[in-house]
C-alpha cells in the first residue's frame, strides 16, 4: 500500500514532460491515472452507464492525452494526485450533463434498424466483404499485425471468448454460449459486455459498441460500425480478427462438454 | 452512452469554460492578468469549481493506493492514439514552414507577446500558402473529432502517417490566417497528392451546391472522388437537431485563439492610416457605384481573401473590384469587366490630369492599378453611352 501523495512527484514528472513521452511513459502515465483515480470512490459513476474502466480511459484520452502542450508553458499547470482527481470529477459531471438525446440526430426507422443490425458482430462475420474499393494488401497487412498484436496484449480472457464463441465456426467447431464460461472467467458476464459480445443494458444502441474492446480496437483501425462505409473493412478486420484467434489462442478451454449446451435458448 | 464522441457538453466546456488548470492557477494565487481575474471572480461556475478543488487540494492525503493490484492493459484504441504521437514526434519534418504541414498552437501569441488567452485544448492548423503579410498563413483548422465530420471535413488516414491524432480531419468550412510565432509543433506533413486533394475539396466546398441534408448521416463517413482524388468525408449537415451545426459553431469560436493574433499581425504590418484609408476607398466606391455587393472568389480557400485587408465586390454580371492593402504600404485595385461592353477605367489628379488610363474588353477584361494613399486621386469608370458612370474619389481621409 502507498500513500497517494507518494505517486504525486512521478505523476508530475510525467505529466510535464506529456509532449515529449516515449510509449512506455505514456503507458506509465496510464497506468499512475488509473491508479490515482481507482483509489477514490466517486458517486458521479452512477447514472453514467459506463464502467469506471472507460471512464478512466476517456478522461485519460480527452483531459491528458489531447490537451498536450509544450513544456514550460503557462497552460502546463503542475499536477498532483488531489488535482487529478478533481479533473476527472468535473470530466464526470461533464458526462452527466450531456444528454445522449440531445446530442444525437433522431433516427429514422430504418436508420435504427441498421444501426441495430450493426450490433451484431456475426452479421458482419457472415457477409462477404466487397473489396473492389480497398487497397487490398495494405489493408489486410494492417489488420493482421494490428490483430496479432490486440490478442498479445489483452488479458488472456479476450482470447478465449474470441477463440471459443465468436469465431469458433471458423474452425469448424460450435461456438461455445457465453454462460458456460462462467466458471472459468470471473465475472464473465460483465466480461462479454467489456469485450463488445453483450449489448449492456441500458444503452442505446447506437453507441453501444463505442467503449467495448471490440469497438476500440476498429476504432484503432480508424473504422466505426455505425458507418455504412466502413463496414467492408470491418468485416475484412474481424475475419482476421478471428482467424489470429483460431492461430494465437493454444489454452484449450477448461470446461469439456461445453459445447453439448451449444444451442442454449437463452444465448 | 453517446452517440457522437465526445459529448458536445465535454467539448463545450473543454473549449470555453475557465480550464481546470486555470483554475488551479487562480486557486493557488498565481499572478494572472487582471481581465482574466475579475472574469474568473465573475463567473459562477468557476468560482464552483475552485470552491470544489480548495478541499480537495488541502485536505490531508489518507487515500491509499494498493500498489499491487493489477492495471488492465492499454485498451488498444489509445494504444494506436500514443503509438502515433510517438512517430509522429520521431518524424523529421521540414523546420522551413512548407504547405501541408500540420502545426500546433499551444497558446495565443501575437506580435506585442501572449494574449494570456485560456487556451484548454491546442488547436492544429494545416498550412496552404503564405500571405503578403509576413509570417502569416492562410490554411485550414484541423481538428481531432472526426465522429463530428460533415460533407466538407476531409478525413486524415494512415496514408498522412506520421501524423498525430490531434490532426485527424481537416475543416474546409473552417478557413484561417495563422501568424507562426503562435507554432509550438509540426504534426504532420502531407504528402503533395493529399495537399492537392485538400485543395481540390476546398475549392469544391466553395462552388458546388449544398448538399441534400436528407443524406445526412451524424457519425458516418463516406468515400467520394474529388476530381482525380480519392477522399472520406462525412456526410451533409442535416436538420436544427443535427449536433454538428452546434460543434462546427463551437470550433469556429475556438479557432479565434488563431485568428486574433493574425489579425493583429496584418494589422501592425499596415503603415499608420493606411487602414482607415482602405476605408474610407471602400465607402467611396459604395457611394459611387450602386449595387455594389460584397462576394467571396473561388479562389479564396487556397489563398488570401478571408483577411481583413484584401475585399472583394461586385455587380454580377457587369463588373468586380478587388482592393487590397500591400506590403510595401500602398493598394491594388483589380477591376474586370463582366460584360461584352468595352468599359474605361482613368485614374485622375487633382487637376482633372490623365495618370492612368485602360480599356476593357473582351480580350483585356482586367486591369490593376496601384494607389498610394499619399496622393489624391479619382477613379472614373465609364463606356460608350456615359464616359463617368461612376466617379470615385479617392482621397486619403485627412485630405477629404
Amino acid at each position: 500500500m502507498a500513500k497517494l501523495a507518494d505517486w504525486d512527484a512521478p505523476l508530475q514528472a510525467l505529466w510535464q514532460r506529456r509532449d515529449d513521452l516515449s510509449e512506455r511513459e505514456w503507458e506509465q502515465l496510464y497506468q499512475l491515472t488509473v491508479r490515482i483515480l481507482s483509489a477514490y470512490p466517486f458517486k458521479e459513476y452512477q447514472g453514467l452507464n459506463l464502467p469506471p474502466e472507460d471512464c478512466m480511459t476517456d478522461f485519460f484520452v480527452e483531459k491528458v492525452y489531447l490537451p498536450t502542450v509544450r513544456e514550460g508553458y503557462s497552460v502546463n499547470t503542475p499536477i498532483h494526485a488531489n488535482a487529478l482527481r478533481y479533473y476527472f470529477q468535473n470530466f464526470l459531471i461533464d458526462l452527466q450533463r450531456a444528454n445522449p438525446l440531445r446530442d444525437s440526430a433522431p433516427l429514422d426507422d430504418q436508420q435504427t434498424e441498421r444501426e441495430i443490425a450493426a450490433l451484431s458482430w456475426q452479421h458482419f462475420l457472415e457477409a462477404e466483404p466487397d473489396t473492389t474499393d480497398l487497397e487490398d494488401a495494405f489493408v489486410r497487412e494492417r489488420y493482421q499485425a494490428a490483430a496479432r498484436e490486440f490478442l498479445e496484449q489483452q488479458e488472456p480472457w479476450v482470447g478465449l471468448y474470441l477463440r471459443y464463441h465468436l469465431c469458433a465456426h471458423y474452425g469448424g467447431e460450435t461456438p461455445i454460449p457465453l454462460v458456460r464460461f462462467k466458471d472459468h472467467i470471473p465475472s464473465y458476464h460483465q466480461k462479454a459486455e467489456k469485450l463488445g459480445l453483450k449489448k449492456p443494458s441500458g444503452n442505446d444502441d447506437r453507441a453501444a459498441l463505442r467503449p467495448t474492446l471490440l469497438g476500440r480496437w476498429l476504432r484503432s483501425l480508424d473504422l466505426s460500425p455505425t458507418s455504412d462505409d466502413d463496414h467492408d473493412r470491418i468485416r475484412i478486420a474481424l475475419k482476421i480478427l478471428c482467424q489470429q484467434s483460431l492461430l494465437f489462442v493454444k489454452d484449450a478451454l477448461p470446461c469439456p462438454g461445453a459445447a453439448d449446451s451449444a444451442h442454449d435458448p437463452k444465448e | 452512452m453517446y452517440a457522437l464522441w465526445p459529448p458536445l457538453t465535454v467539448l463545450e466546456q473543454e473549449l470555453f469554460s475557465p480550464s481546470d488548470a486555470l483554475i488551479q492557477r487562480w486557486q493557488r494565487g498565481e499572478d494572472l492578468p487582471v481581465d482574466l481575474k475579475r472574469a474568473l471572480e465573475t463567473d459562477p461556475e468557476a468560482r464552483a469549481r475552485r470552491a470544489a478543488l480548495e478541499p480537495a487540494a488541502s485536505m490531508a492525503d489518507s487515500a491509499v493506493v494498493d500498489e499491487a493490484a493489477p492495471v488492465p492493459p492499454l485498451p488498444p484504441d489509445l494504444q494506436v492514439l500514443i503509438r502515433r504521437r510517438v512517430a509522429a514526434r520521431q518524424a523529421r519534418f521540414s523546420s522551413v514552414p512548407t504547405p501541408g504541414q500540420i502545426v500546433r498552437i499551444d497558446e495565443a501569441r501575437g506580435p506585442h507577446g501572449p494574449l494570456h488567452w485560456d487556451l484548454a485544448r491546442p488547436l492544429a492548423v494545416l498550412l496552404n500558402e503564405p500571405t503578403e503579410t509576413p509570417n502569416v498563413w492562410y490554411g485550414w483548422l484541423v481538428t481531432p473529432e472526426t465522429d463530428y465530420a460533415g460533407y466538407w471535413d476531409m478525413l486524415l488516414g494512415p496514408e498522412d502517417e506520421p501524423c498525430d491524432p490531434l490532426a485527424r480531419m481537416v475543416q474546409l468550412w473552417n478557413p484561417i490566417h495563422l501568424y507562426l510565432p503562435s507554432v509550438s509543433r509540426v504534426l504532420a506533413e502531407l504528402r503533395p497528392e493529399r495537399l492537392a486533394a485538400v485543395r481540390a475539396l476546398a475549392v469544391e466546398c466553395l462552388i458546388a451546391p449544398e448538399p441534400d441534408p436528407a443524406q445526412a448521416q451524424p457519425g458516418s463517413r463516406v468515400r467520394r472522388s474529388v476530381g482525380a482524388y480519392r477522399v472520406r468525408t462525412g456526410t451533409p449537415l442535416g436538420g436544427p437537431d443535427d449536433p454538428r451545426h452546434r460543434y462546427q459553431q463551437l470550433y469556429h469560436a475556438y479557432a479565434e485563439a488563431v485568428r486574433e493574433p493574425a489579425a493583429q499581425a496584418v494589422a501592425l504590418a499596415q503603415p499608420a492610416g493606411l487602414l482607415d484609408w482602405l476605408r474610407s476607398v471602400r465607402g467611396a466606391l459604395f457611394d459611387a457605384i450602386g449595387g455594389l455587393l460584397p462576394y467571396q472568389p473561388i479562389a479564396q480557400p487556397m489563398g488570401e481573401t478571408a483577411a481583413q485587408d484584401i475585399e472583394h465586390y461586385q455587380i454580377p454580371g457587369r463588373l468586380r473590384l478587388t482592393l487590397t492593402a500591400t506590403a510595401d504600404g500602398l493598394a491594388r485595385l483589380r477591376l474586370e469587366n463582366l460584360q461584352p461592353t468595352p468599359l474605361q477605367a482613368l485614374v485622375l489628379d487633382d487637376d482633372e490630369e490623365i495618370m492612368e488610363a485602360a480599356h476593357l474588353d473582351q480580350s483585356q477584361p482586367v486591369v490593376e492599378l496601384t494607389l498610394d494613399p499619399g496622393q489624391s486621386r479619382v477613379l472614373v469608370i465609364g463606356d460608350a453611352d456615359q464616359p463617368e458612370r461612376y466617379r470615385i474619389p479617392l482621397s486619403a481621409p485627412d485630405a477629404r
